[in-house]
């Protein structure tokens, strides 16, 4: 490893991504340009001339994924950035890896939509990274809301993908891509679990068989039933939240990435004023934590209060999850592509 | 909030601000405004400095704003709260300027040629001009974070434009 065991520094978070992968020992990046995450590139093609690992700018997204893929099919642990209409172009090679059980990784910095739209923000490409393509979604997806879960989740996405062969996405957006904060990098290999078993996939002596194209109904049928029982069996061990609180509360807070940390900050100030709001942030959007939301929002009066810089990406996954609940009362605070501040948050949230 | 016209360096003095605040023990998050605002437009670097964590990180109400354009000055001045200190280049801005403020009004672009000879080093000025009014890091640890960042061959230069800077507020 380039680092000593723990390093404390202060860099933008493409530079942490592009750290993350180096520390979990990415051999390759395939990918296009676009805004907010070419520095992940830039920073990356410096690491692959100094570290000796592979950088390839491809002639667009649908290339930089399959190329990705044929890197993982060979064993290479290998990923790919992307945002925005370069996500859209992602769904194909994402559905591949699907199908495939492909531990594709790919790093998505969400900028404003609908098309190429604004270039630095938003949190309007959860329902794509989530659910995109033309299957059932089955992905871990991480949304992160700080530099040091940047870091965090890049190298836990290599690690589960290789794990349980699902594709994985860190969702940051051009907020946590452009902004400097401190965080602590660490060799990620002097910590317990965190070999990444990156055997080849062909290339092997045995014939390897892998479709993606079946001519009967019924052979797709029980391979997606295989597939879907892999993931639902990963789902406890998967899924990860954030909760502030307690029980007796009002209502409760619910956002995710950047937006969480405006809404955590809100809570905070409402629960120094006495006022019982409490605060749940998902970190994996899919498999989305949906029980532990089930019982912060029990033990919140059955309230809940969303607030995202989409309209409804993030509520509808709320939604779902508590569909079986009985929710008294279930606002929204929907900013499609914009910032939101805690004051907002807090100004909707209090009494 | 460091303000200003895209080009005049305020972005690399925010992350020269931000990083001698972390060297000072502090924890810190730098942002900075894009888009066609970086091109030519009104330009923004945000740094919140803070003994605790800090949970939203974009600079809403500036405690201090840098302005060193007329229409950076107009765009954010309504973000300061009343009382809040306004570090004006009157180079650029000319007053009268609010009376709603603590507004130190220096020709911090024009000092930076005639002194220095150099407009080119203003931004290194105005960081100091800011720390000296504001305090916000120790003065040696900033000018260790400018010899970090500048490019080689001008160090002795940007040190005496922070010292500059600094000798402006008194």
């Amino acid at each position: 490893m380039e680092f000593r065991d723990e390093e404390r520094v202060f860099i933008t978070g493409n530079e942490v991504v592009a750290r993350a992968a180096q520390a979990a020992g990415a051999g390759y990046l395939f990918g296009y340009p676009i805004t907010p995450q070419n520095e992940i590139m830039h920073h990356w093609r410096h690491i692959a001339s100094q570290a000796g690992r592979g950088f390839l700018q491809t002639e667009d997204e649908l290339s930089a994924g399959f190329a990705t893929l044929g890197a993982v099919l060979t064993g290479k642990i290998a990923f790919s950035a992307t945002a925005g209409p370069g996500t859209i172009l992602f769904q194909e090679p994402l559905s591949m890896a699907e199908a495939m059980r492909l531990p594709l990784v790919i790093i998505v910095q969400q900028r404003g939509g609908p098309s190429t739209a604004t270039v630095i923000y938003s949190q309007q490409e959860v329902t794509l990274t989530c659910f995109g393509g033309n299957g059932e979604g089955l992905r871990i997806v991480y949304s992160t809301s700080s530099h040091q879960e940047l870091y965090d989740y890049t190298i836990k996405a290599f690690r589960n993908a290789w794990k349980y062969r699902f594709p994985a996405i860190v969702l940051g957006d051009g907020y946590q891509a452009k902004m400097r904060e401190e965080l602590i990098l660490y060799d990620p290999s002097s910590r317990a679990g965190s070999r990444i078993p990156n055997e080849p996939i062909i290339g092997g002596e045995q014939v390897v068989h892998m479709q993606n194209a079946f001519s009967v109904e019924e052979e797709l049928g029980e391979k997606l039933l295989i597939d879907l029982e892999d993931y639902n069996r990963a789902i406890p061990v998967l899924v990860e939240h954030e909760f502030l609180g307690g029980a007796g509360g009002r209502l409760l807070v619910v956002a995710h990435g950047i937006v969480g940390r405006a809404a955590r900050q809100a809570v905070k100030e409402l629960q120094a004023r006495g006022d019982r709001v409490n605060f749940f942030r998902p970190i994996t959007l899919r498999p989305f934590p949906e029980e532990h939301l089930v019982k912060a929002c029990q033990q919140s009066g059955n309230a809940v209060l969303v607030a995202e810089s989409a309209e409804g990406q993030l509520g509808r996954l709320v939604r779902l999850a508590l569909a079986d609940q009985v929710l008294t009362s279930f606002r929204s605070y929907y900013r499609p592509g914009l910032g939101i501040t805690s004051e907002e948050i807090l100004e909707e949230a209090r009494l | 909030m460091l303000t200003g016209t895209g080009g005049q360096g305020l972005i690399l003095a925010s992350i020269i601000l931000a990083e001698a605040a972390v060297n000072d023990g502090k924890n810190v998050v730098q942002t900075q405004s894009y888009g066609p605002e970086a091109r030519g437009g009104a330009s923004m670097a945000g740094v919140i400095i803070d003994i605790d964590n800090i949970d939203y990180p974009l600079v809403t109400r500036p405690d201090v704003l840098l302005a060193m354009s007329k229409a950076s000055y107009r765009k954010y001045l309504p973000a300061v709260p009343a009382g809040g200190l306004v570090i004006v280049d009157s180079t650029f801005v000319d007053g009268p300027y609010s009376s709603d403020h603590r507004v130190i009004h220096i020709p911090i672009t024009d000092l930076a040629r005639e002194k220095l000879g150099r407009g080119l080093v203003a931004n290194i000025v105005a960081l100091g001009v800011v720390n000296g009014a504001a305090g916000l890091v120790k003065k040696q640890v900033l000018a260790a974070s400018v010899l970090e960042r500048v490019p080689k061959g001008s160090e002795q230069l940007n040190l005496r434009a922070l010292e500059l800077g600094e000798t402006l507020y008194v």
